[in-house]
């Protein structure tokens, strides 16, 4: 090599040297700043961060974004600030932490800095086995995430839901693959609802289904949570009477409603028996109350020409045949729920018949009166179709359904006769 | 096993006593007999008196220090425990100081008889580019710590070269 050539090359080294020099000083700089000193300024060992470092650091980042060792220093030190922050009760904790979860994230996507582990595993156990270093790798995000999880946990015990939200949060929009969202979201649960089983034992209802309720407002398809949430309303309602406890009824269904219906349209529902049954138990529970309601009403004939009570009847109908059809999609032909439906949809088409006779003593005119007559009972064939459909085996359903059929045509038939004959009159004293 | 969740609470930074820490070894040391060697000195240390070991103000215990032996004298658990103590950073300018030497004493260590001198422009920027790198000269080297750590001879580049399982 000539002269020239060797001091081309010699030169290039300096300006390498300068270079890395630069580069590294941020680091150093970092590094220094970290050292917990004693008293005669000797170190004794990294804080895991300091504001300086994490300055430092963020310099250095900018010359080498993809530099392993730097974002090791970085997820260490704004994972460990995080932390304080949390313990702080510190409003900037959150943004801490997504900001330590990304650099962890980012640490886990690059091989060199695991390929590195392994080397420095083998320096230290030449016979040990890499697959240890893989096994951290893969479940760093999991293992990362599960603190929150243990977060959510501490602050539900500690009677701090809106803390717990937050980790719930940052759980929920971790960027991780849908095997470690499954676990996690199942921790999550185990975690937020711990103490449901305790609330159930003291029927303290309220507090077991908030929980739950929280948990699903963010995860509205959990099939064990929506379960869970059926079985404490059972639970509720069971100790609630359709007379006095009537509007707690009420208040209870319109918590459960939606939750039943995701539950009864849930993809996975066939494959999770014990959630089907908790449906249909739950369902056919309020069907009972309702149908008990109507039929404590229309039991007592003599109330039935009181327009307010009759209305009563019918609302309670309504409500129990609007559970009775949520229990469908778990009920087999001939069950429980099915015969009730059955039995609830025919009482309620007799209650609707048997506005009828008043139909026709009302202060309007004799057409009015027939289409008023003639829609109410289509409303009640209506009722019995769906009635026999729901309960083929009852006897008594299509003998009702056959009597209003031939009561609406004779009414229809009454209509026609009025149209045509012009001395309607005299037809409306038979009627 | 998750390091993260090893203090038993949610409540303590994981970040703050690490095995490392605790037991004043180096992530940078991986030879059995000096990590057994300095833990038997961070031992004698913690004994000797209340206080005389602390992190973050707090006096280590015996029982931190078991815990912490247990996990860095086990090639598996200490591995995952490098993921929560920073690694030493390196001087900057330790590239510059070596070519330094090499352009200051062509003749000497690093410059094998007939090579190039370098002539004075690029010892004197070489010079000023080592001047201007802050590598603290002055600052303890960061692989060791208080005096006594430096009892335990030796340290230094070979040890890597002997490790123990």
């Amino acid at each position: 090599m000539n002269k020239t050539k060797e001091l081309a090359a010699l030169t290039r080294d300096c300006l390498a040297a300068v270079r890395e020099g630069r580069d590294r000083s941020h680091a150093w700089r970092a590094w220094e700043s970290l050292q917990e000193r004693d008293s005669d300024g000797n170190a004794k060992g990294p804080l895991p961060y300091t504001e300086e470092a994490l300055a430092a650091w963020d310099r250095a980042e900018r010359l080498h974004p993809n530099d392993p060792a730097l974002l090791h220093h970085l997820a260490i030190a704004h994972h460990a600030r995080a932390w304080d922050l949390e313990i702080a009760g510190s409003p900037e904790a959150p943004e801490a932490w997504e900001k330590a979860l990304g650099y962890w994230r980012r640490i886990s996507a690059r091989g060199d800095f695991w390929s590195d582990l392994k080397a420095k595993l083998l320096q230290c156990r030449p016979e040990a086995s890499a697959d240890v270093v893989d096994s951290l790798r893969g479940s760093l995000m999991e293992h990362l995430l599960d603190i929150h999880v243990d977060f959510v946990r501490h602050y539900f015990e500690g009677g701090e839901p809106h803390r717990a939200g937050v980790h719930v949060e940052i759980v929920r929009r971790a960027r991780i693959a849908p095997a470690v969202r499954k676990r996690l979201k199942d921790k999550l649960f185990a975690a937020m609802t711990g103490s449901v089983g305790e609330s159930l034992q003291s029927r303290a209802f309220e507090s077991a289904l908030a929980p739950v309720e929280q948990f699903l407002s963010l995860f509205e398809d959990h099939l064990p949570a929506l379960r869970l949430h059926a079985e404490i309303c059972k639970e509720w309602l069971s100790g609630l009477s359709y007379g006095d406890g009537w509007d707690e009824i009420l208040t209870l269904a319109r918590r459960a409603r939606p939750r039943t219906e995701r539950l009864a349209g849930h993809a996975d529902l066939k494959a999770h028996p014990l959630a089907g049954d908790a449906l249909q138990e739950l369902a056919s529970l309020f069907t009972q109350r309702g149908s008990n309601r109507g039929d404590a009403f229309f039991a007592r004939k003599d109330e039935m020409h009181s327009e307010d009570k009759r209305r009563q009847a019918l609302d309670a109908y309504e409500f129990s045949v609007e559970w009775g059809r949520a229990a469908l999609p778990v009920s087999s032909p001939g069950s429980g729920p099915r015969r009730l439906l059955g039995h609830v949809l025919n009482n309620q088409a007799i209650c609707l018949q048997s506005e009828i006779p008043q139909i026709m003593e009302a202060d309007v005119d004799l057409e009015t009166k027939l289409d008023t007559a003639m829609n109410t009972l289509r409303r009640v064939i209506s009722k019995l179709e769906e009635a026999a459909e729901a309960d083929p085996d009852d006897e008594v359903i299509p003998k009702n359904l056959d009597a209003s059929e031939e009561a609406l045509a004779d009414l229809e038939k009454k209509k026609t006769l009025l149209k045509l004959n012009p001395f309607a009159l005299f037809l409306e004293d038979d009627s | 096993m998750n390091i993260w969740r090893r203090g038993g609470s949610v409540m303590q930074n994981p970040y703050e006593r690490t095995a490392f820490r605790i037991a004043r070894v180096p992530a940078e040391t991986v030879r059995y007999k000096t990590i057994v060697q300095l833990i038997g000195q961070t031992r004698r240390v913690v004994r000797a008196g209340a206080g005389v070991h602390a992190v973050k103000g707090r006096p280590v215990t015996d029982a931190e220090l078991n815990a912490a032996e247990k996990v860095l004298l086990d090639a598996e658990t200490r591995i995952a425990e490098e993921l929560l103590h920073h690694r030493a950073e390196p001087p900057p300018a330790r590239a510059l100081d070596s070519l330094l030497r090499k352009v200051r004493n062509p003749a000497g260590e690093g410059m094998e008889t007939g090579e190039t001198e370098a002539p004075s422009w690029l010892k004197s920027w070489v010079e000023e580019a080592a001047r201007r790198v802050p590598d603290a000269p002055s600052s303890p080297c960061p692989f060791f710590g208080p005096d006594e750590l430096t009892l335990v001879p030796p340290f230094g580049d070979g040890e890597t070269e002997d490790a123990h399982g």
